[in-house]
């Protein structure tokens, strides 16, 4: 999901905490336990923490074998497919996971020649497409010829999307998974790559028992930095701070914190990479329940409405009693949420629903079969 | 009696759209900077002023700068924090000969976000308040989230080329570096400087001013001379390149930004427009889609779904209606007054500077709401014709030496109304700050650290044992 969905989610629910609530407001306040805390903050900051760990620390600590840094100038999409043969065999021949980076190919400061990666099971192609703006749009005409546009290689071994090799975790998920989607269509093609803006991506490539290539897409993403423990870890030296500096109720600073990075963890459990939740003690990623599309901007904005309306909900009933009529009006408490919350979620997925219904009537004339996938569990990038 | 007030108050309607049309044209101007200047010129003139006309001269100049400073931002490449937000889409227009329809989409979001102002009218009265009164104890943390929000969400810009992992950070991650250098810079000026101020009490509206010109529009200034900045021959358009859809998808993040920025002291459209965006970004619902190739050699098949090109002018549309609901709003809803919210809820510069002179009163209200369709209709007609003939000159005019007068006439400003020398020196300090985000291509809008910081820890009662541990007081 988006940077701002795990963050509104993360202060959404350290809300639910009364004594949170209470001790963040204003001194000022005819509150009990008013104090003027920062603590809610812990809970957003820890909220977009793992993928800030994973996009501004981890990617580039982790390592690739092979680098394909195209030529700006004279793009050669041979040799980039060819990198990726190699990177296969290699694989194949060694044993282990092999790390392949493509690089973005920058022309300037708004333009970005995007290529695409498309994956056949024992083939894959490269195509140089237009240049493009920091908002993806192409600009018109610049395409390059045809003879130097695109090239397709054969590989050494199939690749499949789906690993076999599966430790007790991921089988329990996938399990789950089954039970709660009643039954799923086994997955067989990898799903292509577009490169353009920013920075590239990187795949990983493993033998498995089965023989064939397991194709992992951002092989450093949602592994250390997406684990229950590590946030345990991070979330401690808060409550430590805050006891030395004699804070009252210390421990909740702690608590915050976690809280902000949990959430993040298990809704991103609900898409498609999951997590290495146990990491150190169980390194293997889990696979997610694949629920939703982290990238779906229905979840995206329906989660943060519905985080808005749950914090104003928590804030009134915890501090002023203005629309919720304090912690006894049960009958207040459902009349909000019935008027702010389902409802106008209610219209918004109508809405949604007649743009894809147009969407999908428009694809029907086109025939174009596969579509591409935005990098997951990022925020889009920001142009100011 | 109400006869004689009507041809008065439209007389000022008019004078203060026209100041706010002429003002405009000081470009890369922060709103504050203009309703200072406009303030100056006020107390100079007050005795000829009626006191029932100051409020609404005051938010006719606002509304109509908000329509018409479309003009100096689209053609002439020079932007405030707020109008950054939507400065690539009109530049990528500008240089593709489309400058006046990209001036008139976001001046028609503009004009739609008047409208909107209006027939919010019953959210202001009927709901906003009880927000206004929820959060109103919890702001010191909201702002904080914002804070903490805005420097996590900046992601690295940099493809992380180099050969040790450390190499590859630093390359990669430069721009975040950089953006919270400004950050950190910006908050420990505003700190120093909210504890400090250079002006005598009775210009105190006027001290954030140097402060402005040098983080936001001497950097703008300067990097457009640098990048030799040129906009080519444009095409004198019957019609524009947008429909229905495009508004209507534009609505939302407008408003959403526009109404976090009127509200949350220290936060501009510019940083609403990012959350905005953020929140309600929809390009995702139709996805690139392509056919791979039948046999080696053929061209893949990319549809670019019109989604992604809707985008371009969604962000210009979207731009205009926050960009009045922050300027206008923001003075708008001083005039929302209610059981629970006595005083009203204004915020921003205008409704700050004004709050000592003005008290607003019930039924005020209506006349700013007609004043706005007024004004805001008068400044929309001034922005087609005055966009029409900024895209017949701007090719012909000398940037260089446009932009020098303009620095030299900053400069001058700052001098006779902001502190002399010493606003001078703010200034030139402010704008060492301020090229940070130029050079290394981080968020211009750190720069807000001046305010979002001390007004926070004011909120939460820290600001005075910070100014103490800085050894300020």
């Amino acid at each position: 999901m988006k940077g701002l969905t795990h963050f509104v989610s993360g202060v959404a629910a350290a809300t639910f905490i009364p004594q949170v609530v209470r001790m963040s407001a204003a001194g000022r306040m005819d509150v009990t336990g008013a104090a003027s805390s920062f603590i809610i903050v812990l809970a957003g900051m820890y909220g977009i923490m793992p993928d800030t760990l994973d996009f501004k620390v981890g990617q580039f600590f982790d390592k690739p074998d092979i680098i394909v840094d195209p030529d700006p100038l004279d793009p050669d999409p041979k040799e980039m497919a060819q990198k990726f043969a190699e990177a296969v065999s290699r694989s194949a021949r060694e044993g282990r996971m092999i790390k392949i980076q493509y690089m973005p190919i920058q022309l300037g400061a708004n333009r970005w020649r995007q290529y695409l990666i498309i994956f056949g099971e024992k083939e894959v192609s490269v195509q140089i497409n237009e240049v493009v703006s920091t908002s993806q749009i192409p600009y018109q005409g610049t395409a390059p010829d045809p003879e130097k546009r695109s090239a397709t290689v054969p590989l050494s071994h199939r690749i499949k999307p789906t690993s076999c090799d599966t430790d007790t975790l991921n089988r329990l998920v996938r399990k789950t998974r089954r039970f709660l989607k009643g039954g799923e269509k086994e997955k067989t093609t990898v799903k292509p790559s577009t490169i353009d803006i920013l920075s590239g991506t990187t795949f990983g490539l493993k033998m498995e028992s089965d023989g064939d290539i397991y194709f992992d897409w951002l092989p450093w993403h949602r592994t250390w930095s997406h684990s229950y423990i590590l946030g345990l870890m991070l979330a401690a030296p808060w409550a430590l701070a805050a006891y030395l500096f004699k804070l009252d109720m210390w421990w909740m600073y702690g608590v915050v914190a976690f809280l902000g990075f949990a959430v993040h963890i298990t809704e991103d459990m609900t898409g498609h990479i999951g997590g290495s939740l146990l990491w150190p003690f169980l390194k293997p990623r889990t696979e997610g329940f694949e629920m939703f599309k982290a990238s779906d901007p229905r979840t995206n904005f329906s989660i943060i409405y519905a985080g808005f309306i749950l914090i104003v909900f928590n804030l009134d009933r915890f501090t002023t009693n203005l629309l919720t009529g304090g912690p006894e009006s049960i009958w207040s408490w459902w009349s909000f949420l019935l008027v702010f919350l389902i409802l106008p979620l209610a219209v918004y997925f109508k809405i949604a629903a007649r743009i894809l219904k147009r969407i999908k009537k428009r694809e029907a004339g086109l025939k174009f079969t596969r579509e591409e996938e935005e990098p997951d569990g990022t925020g889009d990038p920001v142009i100011d | 009696m109400i006869y004689y007030y009507i041809p008065v108050i439209t007389f000022y309607v008019l004078l203060g759209t026209l100041a706010g049309a002429i003002l405009c044209f000081i470009p890369a101007l922060h709103i504050y900077n203009v309703a200072g200047i406009a303030i100056v010129a006020w107390l100079t003139a007050r005795h000829l002023v009626p006191y029932y006309a100051v409020a609404p001269f005051f938010m006719s100049l606002v509304v109509a700068f908000s329509f018409m400073n479309t003009i100096p931002m689209t053609f002439f490449n020079t932007v405030d924090e707020s109008a950054g937000a939507t400065l690539l889409p009109s530049n990528a227009m500008v240089m593709r000969g489309r400058g006046t329809e990209a001036a008139i989409m976001s001046g028609l979001g503009t004009l739609m976000g008047a409208f909107l102002l209006i027939a919010l009218t019953p959210f202001f009265f009927y709901i906003w308040p009880y927000l206004a009164v929820i959060f109103g104890g919890h702001l010191h943390w909201i702002l904080g989230l914002v804070i903490v929000h805005y420097i996590m969400s900046e992601w690295p810009k940099g493809a992380g080329r180099g050969k040790t992992p450390f190499k590859r950070w630093a390359e990669a991650c430069r721009n975040c570096f950089a953006g919270m250098l400004t950050f950190f810079l910006a908050a420990v000026f505003g700190l120093i400087f909210l504890t400090k101020p250079i002006l005598p009490p009775e210009l105190a509206f006027q001290n954030i001013m140097p402060v402005f010109v040098g983080f936001f529009a001497v950097p703008s200034i300067i990097q457009s001379l640098l990048s030799k900045f040129k906009p080519p021959q444009q095409y004198k358009p019957k019609s524009i390149n947008a429909d229905w859809k495009d508004f209507s998808y534009g609505l939302l993040p407008g408003f959403v930004g526009g109404m976090l920025a009127a509200y949350l002291p220290a936060v501009t459209a510019g940083i609403g427009a990012m959350l905005a965006g953020h929140t309600t970004n929809h390009r995702n619902l139709d996805r690139a889609r392509f056919r791979a190739p039948l046999e080696e050699g053929e061209i893949i098949h990319l549809e670019t779904p019109e989604m992604y090109y809707r985008q371009e002018r969604n962000f210009l549309i979207a731009g205009g209606v926050g960009k009045i609901l922050y300027y206008v709003g923001a003075f708008l809803l001083l005039f929302t007054i209610t059981e629970l919210t006595p005083y009203g809820t204004g915020r921003g510069g205008l409704a700050f500077i004004l709050r000592p002179v003005f008290s607003a009163e019930p039924g005020d209200f209506f006349v700013m709401a007609s004043t706005i369709v007024f004004s805001g209709s008068i400044a929309f007609l001034m922005l087609i014709k005055g966009s029409r003939i900024a895209a017949e000159i701007s090719p012909k005019i000398n940037i260089t030496v446009m932009y020098s007068l303009v620095l030299i006439a900053l400069s001058a400003i700052v001098y006779f109304i902001a502190g002399g020398w010493i606003g001078i020196a703010i200034m030139a300090a402010t704008t060492c700050i301020g090229m940070i985000p130029v050079f290394y291509g981080c968020r211009r809008s750190h720069c807000m650290a001046v305010l979002l910081v001390p007004i926070a820890l004011n909120m939460a009662g820290y600001g005075e044992s910070i100014a103490r541990l800085l050894g300020l007081v």
